[in-house]
């Protein structure tokens, strides 16, 4: 009895090590320069110019939070607050709820965006599902909704970031899921988003030519993903881009 | 992973070595760890679950403890094997004190991580082959790699657990 229970954790064990590894973030691209507030809840970076809107991004499952400062410090210079939830096992699907948590925590933002990279999306779409009037717009990067986290009738705008080369949510999958959200709207300069009525609810969808999936963070190559043509830079000024001009068309209504 | 898998397999053999040599009794732990401290900062967090297999093997004094432990904790998921000398302090009560050392789960770079810490077992149900009891504890646990990626990589917790032994 006990010699099968032995084999019986073992196994367990070797389960464990095997699908709980996350991805950590590229070393050598942590500078120092980034200046975060961190607790074992979340990682705040505030611009410093007492901004009151705040990006909530929730990471990639299996993806340290880490590496996804340096692109969430570009938005954080543009006086944009960024709260990235930091979840049980790197996996946001463990804290569907975590967001309130956190809301609560920030009196001061009255405009909160929310989004997410890849599985951190659908854990974004849970939250606009759960409190569809806490957020005024939902920033996913490489996903897409299923239908349970359908949404197609939620006021707010969306913007949908994809890349290419993506080969763990490929253009086909993202673009054949525009029915779970509001009216797809696909933009290949982003510049011309100001030309959109801010009025109706709509899905920016913005593809990233040449770029893949981990490139929307920076933990180096994953399992099953495509290969980048561009660099992680201009995966990131793209990104970042899109993020901010979504961000100050939503603003501007 | 293979790093991961290897330590695996020196667990096995560890376990193993300790199975076929002793008469011991096996338990089976469930652990809450409750965070109350990260780098040098007070603040209470609640810090993943922790499941522990472990063998013990009595001597006359005290029971020698190893284990192996699977858990959640602030930068990911981690295994580790635990060592440790349990006392019997009072009756159904044990104190044990316990080093485990394991590797942060990471893909490519598992990074290692130790902890080190106490906890009093208070056994509550008690049957010839079967006993249940619920466990408290204080315990340090550091990642030092850990500090090229983010800014907590040590954490002191107190572990509020469920244990079995058979």
């Amino acid at each position: 009895m006990k010699k099968n229970l032995f084999i019986i954790v073992f196994m367990l064990a070797l389960l464990y090590a095997a699908f709980s590894c996350s991805y950590l973030p590229t070393e050598e691209n942590l500078g120092d320069t980034i200046a975060y507030t961190e607790t074992p809840n979340y990682i705040f970076l505030d611009p410093g110019n007492g901004s009151n809107t705040c990006f909530m991004f929730m990471p990639g499952g299996l993806v340290d939070p880490h590496a996804y400062l340096t692109l969430m410090e570009r938005i954080a210079e543009d006086s944009i607050c960024v709260l990235i939830p930091k979840f049980t096992s790197n996996l946001a699907i463990t804290g569907l709820s975590k967001y309130k948590h956190l809301i609560e925590q920030f009196p001061e933002i009255d405009t909160w965006y929310v989004g997410g990279h890849s599985l951190g999306g659908i854990a974004a779409l849970s939250a606009v599902n759960n409190d569809p009037d806490m957020f005024r717009g939902l920033i996913l990067l490489g996903t897409y909704p299923s239908e349970s986290f359908a949404n197609p009738d939620w006021s707010g705008q969306v913007l949908s970031i994809y890349a290419e080369n993506d080969l763990l949510s490929t253009s086909d999958e993202i673009e054949s899921a525009q029915m779970y959200l509001p009216t797809a709207r696909f933009m290949t300069n982003i510049d011309h988003i100001d030309t959109l009525n801010t009025h109706t609810p709509s899905t920016i969808y913005y593809l990233i030519s040449g770029g893949n999936h981990a490139q929307f963070g920076d933990y180096g190559t994953q399992d099953g993903d495509g290969l980048p043509e561009i660099t992680l830079l201009q995966q990131h000024e793209q990104t970042h881009h899109a993020i901010m001009a979504f961000i100050r068309w939503v603003e501007n209504e | 992973m293979s790093k991961v898998f290897k330590y695996c397999i020196f667990m096995t053999i560890v376990l193993g070595c300790c199975t076929g040599l002793f008469a011991q009794k096996f338990g089976l732990e469930f652990n809450m760890p409750q965070g109350i401290m990260y780098q040098n900062k007070w603040g209470f967090f609640h810090d993943g679950v922790e499941l522990s297999v472990n063998y013990r093997i009595p001597t006359e004094h005290v029971d020698c403890v190893v284990g192996i432990n699977m858990r959640t904790i602030d930068w990911g998921s981690q295994i580790s094997v635990s060592t440790g000398l349990s006392y019997n302090v009072a009756d159904k009560t044990d104190l044990q004190f316990e080093l485990h050392n394991g590797l942060a789960l990471f893909h490519g770079k598992p990074l290692y991580a130790y902890s080190i810490g106490s906890a009093c077992r208070f056994q509550v149900y008690h049957k010839v082959r079967f006993h249940m009891g619920l466990s408290v504890g204080a315990r340090f646990t550091h990642c030092p790699a850990y500090k090229h990626y983010g800014s907590i990589n040590r954490v002191f917790e107190i572990p509020i657990g469920l244990f079995m032994k058979f």
